[in-house]
């Protein structure tokens, strides 16, 4: 009896034990396309935001420098102010993240230069707007004309909105996250382009 | 034999080891939180988190949820908005983890105490939890993200079919400020139909203030020992005692099941605020006093189980004992009497709530107003507030004490 039971018990305590353990959610990036990453966290985090921020600016700076012809070495950079990042997700994500971010993929890149604002302040962008408005460098057309864009002001808005679809044993989450260039004076639309990241979550 | 006997002594020393009661970290702190002495409650608190979570690690103790959500209320309360969203985000971070079901933790509770599982809340307190953290953000002017906190709470709520009056009204409130008034109009509509009142609109052309008063202070928890249960186990004994099976005295301490106290100055205070002289009384939005005597009664039937089953186990081991040996039996049933007069009920909860949360909504004019308070029958000094044409204000009151009020503008 005595030896069933010791026989018995470590197989019912590893069972019990094995049966609903706690673990760290983990998440799978599984956007077709993009390298199989499997360290992302399970909410939207600095991996992210690199990955689709990278993607966006590249297809960006592709297509104007490829409309406008110009060079980065005979010329200076273009310049994006970024006056707001609207977080339209149901998960907390930190601005001083995303600025962050966004200065290490312009540096990465290096066609381009970011100025992050954090547009709380109306005052303090409307500062912003008008220290780059008076910069010498600033009396161009930001308009994607070829041969004439000359170190062009860019404001630019990023959106991300997330989508998620429940099954018993993960979660699909789809965040869109959306890049819009405006010109900086007439604050009219130039370009916009968006990126589309699918992650299987844990639960 | 020697080696069994070791062992279970071994074994028993864990178990009593293991009786230990976050009653005593609660004492510490929540006397001088409801007495008014905030900074004093924060000190103690963040004393006793040091030792527990070093490094914020929430993964090193199964109570971390208690700690940061009643640590981030008192920050909070004392106007420290910055460190009171950091703890609520470290908290919903842990109820991410916490939530999540093992049976190891349903294993030690039916064996030691329930207070070895961890801390996670019932489903109104996670959705507060929320609500408070949005209320922060808002607080330092953090819109987008406490928008998304609010939608967070909202996909919460209904998730699992629970309705929150309140973080249905303030998303509601942010929607039609953006211009989203179809999706605004199902959120009042709902908020309506958990209050059953009508609740008025807003207009983008208007500021609107709203203020949200944290009245009062909700009740604790505390241990109570069920008399009827010594009683039916010692009934037990003398059922057995005629079969000719030796008593254990360990049936003496019977078991102990949580119940509900409250400060005597832990009362709610009737609240009136006015703008330009203008006077609204503040409405209750959402009891928490309520929320707090429901949840423990739909739980008392399973508490009360797990307490019976748990005595259970451990007169079966001493039957056990009894039967192999008479003195190792009689050695075990002192043991059992001493771990069943340490082990107490849960007693762990969000201690810093307020017992109610009241509202008022003022739709202004841009420019400059006055705000005036009046609590109960005391009158607070004259504040202004300067406001623009279609924004949000939250004006945060937390009434801790007839005369202790923080107002957060």
């Amino acid at each position: 009896m005595k030896k069933i039971f010791l026989l018995i018990f470590p197989f019912i305590a590893v069972t019990l034990t094995a049966c609903h353990c706690r673990h760290l959610r983990t998440a799978i990036d599984v956007t077709p396309g993009n390298p199989k990453e499997c360290d992302l966290d399970w909410h939207y985090g600095a991996n992210d935001i690199r990955i689709q921020t990278t993607k966006l600016s590249k297809t960006l700076m592709d297509r104007w420098y490829t409309k406008t012809k110009c060079k980065v070495d005979t010329f200076d950079k273009p310049t994006i102010v970024f006056g707001g990042i609207e977080n339209r997700t149901d998960m907390y994500i930190s601005t001083d993240l995303i600025q962050d971010v966004l200065e290490g993929v312009a540096i990465n890149d290096g066609r381009f230069k970011i100025v992050v604002s954090h547009a709380k302040d109306e005052h303090e962008l409307d500062c912003l707007m008008y220290k780059q408005q008076c910069n010498p460098k600033y009396c161009n057309a930001s308009k994607l004309d070829p041969y004439s864009a000359t170190a062009p002001h860019f404001l630019a808005k990023l959106r991300i909105t997330k989508a998620k679809t429940k099954t018993p044993c993960y979660d699909i989450e789809d965040y869109r996250m959306t890049m819009t260039l405006y010109d900086i004076e007439s604050q009219e639309c130039i370009d916009q382009a968006f990126d589309l990241l699918r992650k299987v979550v844990s639960p | 034999m020697i080696k069994i006997k070791n062992a279970s002594l071994i074994f028993f020393s864990f178990l009593i080891s293991a009786c230990s009661s976050p009653a005593k970290w609660q004492d510490a702190f929540l006397s001088n939180y409801q007495n008014g002495r905030i900074t004093t409650a924060i000190c103690e608190l963040e004393k006793i988190k040091k030792e527990e979570i070093p490094y914020n690690n929430f993964l090193n103790s199964k109570d971390s949820v208690w700690f940061y959500l009643n640590l981030a209320t008192m920050q909070f309360a004392k106007g420290d908005v910055r460190s009171a969203s950091l703890n609520y985000k470290y908290a919903l971070e842990a109820l991410n983890y916490f939530n999540q079901a093992s049976s190891l933790d349903n294993a030690k509770e039916l064996l030691i105490d329930d207070n070895q599982g961890a801390y996670s809340g019932p489903i109104w307190e996670q959705t507060l939890t929320r609500l408070y953290f949005a209320l922060t953000l808002f607080k330092m002017k953090d819109y987008g993200n406490a928008r998304a906190i609010l939608k967070n709470a909202e996909e919460y709520s209904n998730e699992y079919n629970y309705s929150n009056p309140l973080c249905k009204y303030l998303f509601a409130l942010f929607l039609e400020k953006e211009g989203d008034e179809s999706n605004a109009e199902i959120l009042y509509r709902q908020a309506e139909s958990c209050l059953g009142k009508p609740l008025e609109r807003s207009s983008k052309d208007l500021a609107t203030v709203l203020i949200i008063c944290h009245n009062g202070n909700a009740p604790f928890k505390f241990s109570k020992h069920v008399p009827a249960s010594t009683t039916s186990l010692l009934m037990l004994e003398n059922f057995l005692a005629q079969y000719k099976k030796p008593i254990a005295l360990s049936c003496l301490p019977g078991i102990n099941v949580p119940a509900l106290a409250k400060n005597i100055n832990s009362f709610a205070i009737k609240t009136e605020a006015s703008i330009d002289g203008f006077s609204k009384s503040l409405i209750p939005f959402f009891s928490i006093d309520l929320a707090l005597s429901k949840t423990l009664h739909d739980e008392l039937p399973l508490i009360e189980a797990r307490s019976l089953a748990r005595y259970l186990i451990r007169r079966s081991c001493i039957y056990a004992a009894q039967r192999q040996n008479a003195d190792f039996g009689a050695i075990l049933d002192l043991g059992c009497l001493v771990l069943n007069a340490m082990t107490e009920a849960d007693t762990r909860s969000w201690c810093t709530l307020p017992s109610q949360i009241d509202l008022a909504r003022f739709d202004l004019d841009e420019g400059k107003h006055t705000f005036d308070l009046k609590i109960g029958s005391k009158q607070l000094s004259t504040k202004e507030i300067d406001v623009k044409r279609g924004q949000m204000y939250v004006i945060n009151i937390f009434n801790i004490h007839p005369f202790v009020t923080q107002v957060i503008l």
